[in-house]
């Protein structure tokens, strides 16, 4: 169902609060376009996260070039750790909400009062800046975020909107079967990444019919050059060995190991290889381990997190994309790598197989099957012509399905509510 | 010195908790009138031993500066006044570049001026490391080399000071003690020299550890599993089996037991697999519970993909269960292939799976080889004979020194 056209209300007079963990993020450059986008569409929009590093704000010059209010929009929460730290700091949150919006405070303590008692000093403490930003609309980018905190669309009369992007869905609370049922019943829309988070969601009891969006990640194609491409050699010989590329966060979700299982099959079958992984994480030992024991650790190289500018250039150095993952939402890297004509060999894994065209941009092939990954590498090491074409339709695809301006038009209609 | 006086072994890097087996061992020393001291930062460590058998040395550790930090700096001074290796605290304070390193050095060595012991015992490679300055001590060293601190740590990347500091501490080590044949022919490859190594094996207790009085009667098969729930334990690969053994036509319940931080990893892969019905977590159990647990089921299981020895493995055969591991660290000295269960390779679900399928079909194998698990670890994993080869290590150490 589309929100479109419900009830068309000049836009400059609703505000709406984007609320996110950390910002503006690396590995979440979705959240700043989005933000962007909807200040361009005329939105008032504000942010408000745990957490703002002022060296990641170097990463995104956008942020700063398009114009200057940039900064005052985005509201990083008051610490309420250490908890005496908090304490303290009650009483200034106390006064700044009386001065910034006196008449939600009160009524914020009126009615929370009366659903948490006691606690409605510390729920209020934590939902200051939501209460001081007097928004229209609040969005949780995240579906976790929105736990626990649906009672603000009564208590601040606002509407409140979801995103659901993967981890909130395959992760959070998967051993409370209850939940997300206050989200669900609460929420006035929900925004999904793709049909399969859809369908995960209402195995986790999110009615059929709750009004919802599907917008898939987009990206800026104009930042994704296709490099020349030509009908290249026959690779993964002394010549001209196999490059492969993958980029992701090394944690276990993105099932580095079975990637790594694969290529020792392709060692195995004496093929010349080099595999480039971008990205860090937690997981970065077990993964570091894998390679040293499948005995293929001289032909793979780890190197960390890397700028967005020079993760092109690994785009266009590489031959294929390889991205194993066992649990991924859309994943925006695989779209990258189809915009600059890179066959991808990818899994079945939530929102992949609604990313990749299975024969036509890439393969998809059964999580956590390294044999049927390794046979999708051999076959396009073999076929160059085929190598060509995926990578062909690849850019076609993000061309014709995740462009960044069709995202903006459609997250705009997705708050005309 | 005299033979006959009490050996004096002090353990340095036990931690806040210890872990059972260093429990344990402390515990049989004590028993056979090894006199052991513990360094740490709290009093707590020996609480868990009978009073007065074992010693604590206040150790505190340095969390940055404070004025608590230069309280307890005073008290260790004081304490250490009549000290007669001041020349050491200086030679170790001198080598430190800044003052604050210097300070710190002077904080984590004073406890250690004062105080006689035969022997100084490292139970973790990290923690010889840590405490590089009690080698110039002129007593002799002993290190124990375990696990991932020699076959998982100095193959990842940007390791080369940390093998660096292994090979160092081992070569200066009087003994090195190995918990299977394969830790140690890694720590050879690390510059160990075998001549000075010794094999102990981890043993368990099969008093405590002993088979199920009454039979399982019912029909369904329930495989156990217990360790932390880290990486290293690959429990993805293991719940891959179970997926393939449901494919096979039998379905079979898994319990896990232990703690960490892949809880999630499991959930969601049980999950995502379509076996979350079968898979039941029950967290971290005191030892009692474990081996209630170990008596209600028919086979363990482990799927690590590093090991030095397990002592979980070992636990389970004392109970009668066989087992099937996967083929890593020094497995394959505990469980023989067709014998006391099956091994199989690391990362092959299909092959562990297999193994799985045969023990589920066949209750006389299953008997037969948690019987010869059992002989298995009465014969050549007991807590006696380990604490006595503990004791004749130590003993040796203190004796080519005095000579």
């Amino acid at each position: 169902m589309n929100l479109t056209n419900v009830k068309q209300s000049p836009q400059s007079n609703t505000r709406i609060v984007l609320a996110v963990p950390a910002f503006p993020k690396l590995s979440e450059t979705f959240i700043v376009s989005k933000f962007l986008g909807l200040l361009e569409r005329g939105w008032d929009v504000h942010l408000v996260c745990r957490q703002s590093n002022p060296k990641d704000w170097e990463a995104f010059p956008e942020l700063h070039h398009s114009g200057g209010d940039i900064k005052q929009r985005v509201h990083v929460s008051w610490p309420h750790r250490p908890r005496w730290l908090a304490f303290l700091l009650f009483v200034p949150a106390m006064i700044r909400a009386l001065i910034c919006a006196p008449k939600r405070f009160l009524k914020y303590l009126r009615i929370g009062c009366k659903r948490f008692g006691f606690k409605v000093f510390r729920t209020f403490y934590l939902d200051l800046d939501l209460v001081c930003l007097k928004p229209d609309i609040i969005h949780f980018e995240f579906g976790a975020l929105a736990v626990g905190r649906m009672h603000l669309k009564d208590l601040l009369d606002c509407k409140t909107t979801v995103s659901f992007r993967g981890y909130d869905l395959n992760f959070a609370g998967l051993d409370q079967p209850d939940y997300y049922m206050e989200v669900w019943k609460e929420a006035d829309a929900c925004h999904f990444l793709g049909q399969d988070l859809f369908r995960r969601a209402q195995r986790r009891g999110c009615p059929a019919d709750i009004p919802h969006s599907i917008i898939p990640p987009a990206i800026n194609l104009e930042k994704f050059p296709t490099p020349e491409r030509t009908i290249g050699e026959i690779l993964g010989t002394k010549e001209h060995p196999l490059k492969v590329l993958s980029v992701g966060r090394l944690e276990w979700k993105k099932g580095y190991e079975f990637a790594l299982s694969a290529l020792k099959l392709l060692q195995d079958q004496g093929c010349n290889f080099e595999y480039r992984v971008i990205g860090e994480g937690e997981h970065r030992a077990a993964i570091e381990f894998a390679s040293y024991q499948l005995g293929i650790n001289g032909r793979v190289c780890f190197l960390g997190a890397v700028p967005h500018d020079q993760v092109i250039r690994h785009l266009q150095w590489a031959d294929i994309f390889l991205h194993p993952s066992v649990s991924e939402g859309f994943c925006n890297a695989v779209i990258e790598a189809q915009a600059v004509g890179l066959p991808v060999v990818c899994t079945d894994a939530d929102g992949l197989p609604e990313n990749v065209a299975d024969g036509i941009t890439g393969f998809v092939v059964p999580r956590r099957d390294s044999i049927k990954l390794a046979e999708k590498l051999t076959l396009l090491i073999s076929d160059p012509n085929l190598r060509l074409t995926l990578g062909e339709a690849g850019r076609k695809r993000v061309m014709e399905k995740f462009q960044l301006d069709e995202q903006k038009e459609a997250f705009h209609n997705f708050f005309v509510i | 010195m005299d033979k006959n006086e009490p050996l004096r072994v002090l353990f340095v890097g036990y931690g806040t908790t210890g872990t059972t087996f260093l429990t344990r061992l402390i515990d049989g020393l004590a028993i056979r009138g090894v006199h052991v001291t513990i360094s740490g930062p709290d009093r707590k460590v020996v609480d868990y031993f009978p009073k007065g058998t074992v010693d604590w040395l206040w150790a505190p550790s340095w969390h940055g500066f404070s004025f608590l930090r230069m309280f307890h700096l005073l008290l260790l001074l004081i304490k250490a006044l009549p000290s007669k290796r001041k020349p050491w605290l200086r030679k170790l304070i001198h080598n430190k570049g800044s003052s604050i390193d210097k300070l710190k050095t002077l904080y984590q060595y004073l406890p250690f001026a004062r105080g006689e012991w035969d022997v100084i015992y490292f139970p973790w490679n990290s923690s010889a490391i840590d405490y590089l300055g009690l080698f110039d001590l002129g007593i002799p060293v002993v290190i124990s080399c375990r696990g991932s601190q020699i076959n998982i740590r100095p193959h990842l990347r940007g390791q080369e000071s940390y093998v660096e500091l292994v090979s160092q501490t081992l070569d200066r080590a009087s003994a090195v003690h190995c918990v299977s044949e394969d830790i140690l022919s890694n720590a050879v490859r690390l510059g160990l020299n075998p001549a000075k190594a010794v094999v102990i094996r981890p043993a368990v207790d099969p008093v405590f550890f002993h088979p199920a009085d009454k039979p399982k009667k019912s029909a369904q098969i329930d495989l156990i599993t217990t360790g932390s729930l880290i990486w290293r334990k690959g429990y993805e690969y293991l719940l891959m089996s179970i997926r393939l053994m449901k494919n096979m036509g039998i379905t079979a319940n898994l319990h896990i037991i232990g703690g960490g931080a892949e809880r999630s990893r499991i959930l969601f892969t049980a999950v995502d697999l379509g076996i979350a019905s079968q898979v039941m977590m029950h967290g971290k159990l005191p030892p009692a519970e474990v081996k209630q647990r170990l008596g209600k089921a028919d086979v363990f299981v482990l799927s690590s993909l590093s090991e030095g020895i397990s002592n979980a493995v070992l636990e389970a055969m004392s109970c009668g269960l066989p087992v099937v591991t996967t083929d890593c660290g020094g497995m394959r000295e505990a469980v023989r292939d067709g014998i006391e269960g099956f091994v199989v390779p690391v990362r092959d679900p299909d092959e562990m799976a297999a193994a799985l399928h045969k023990l589920a079909q066949s209750p006389e194998l299953r008997n037969k080889m948690g019987r010869a698990g059992r002989e298995r670890v009465l014969s050549a994993f007991n807590s006696q004979a380990q604490i006595d080869a503990f004791v004749n290590l130590f003993e040796s150490v203190r004796v080519c020194e005095s000579n």
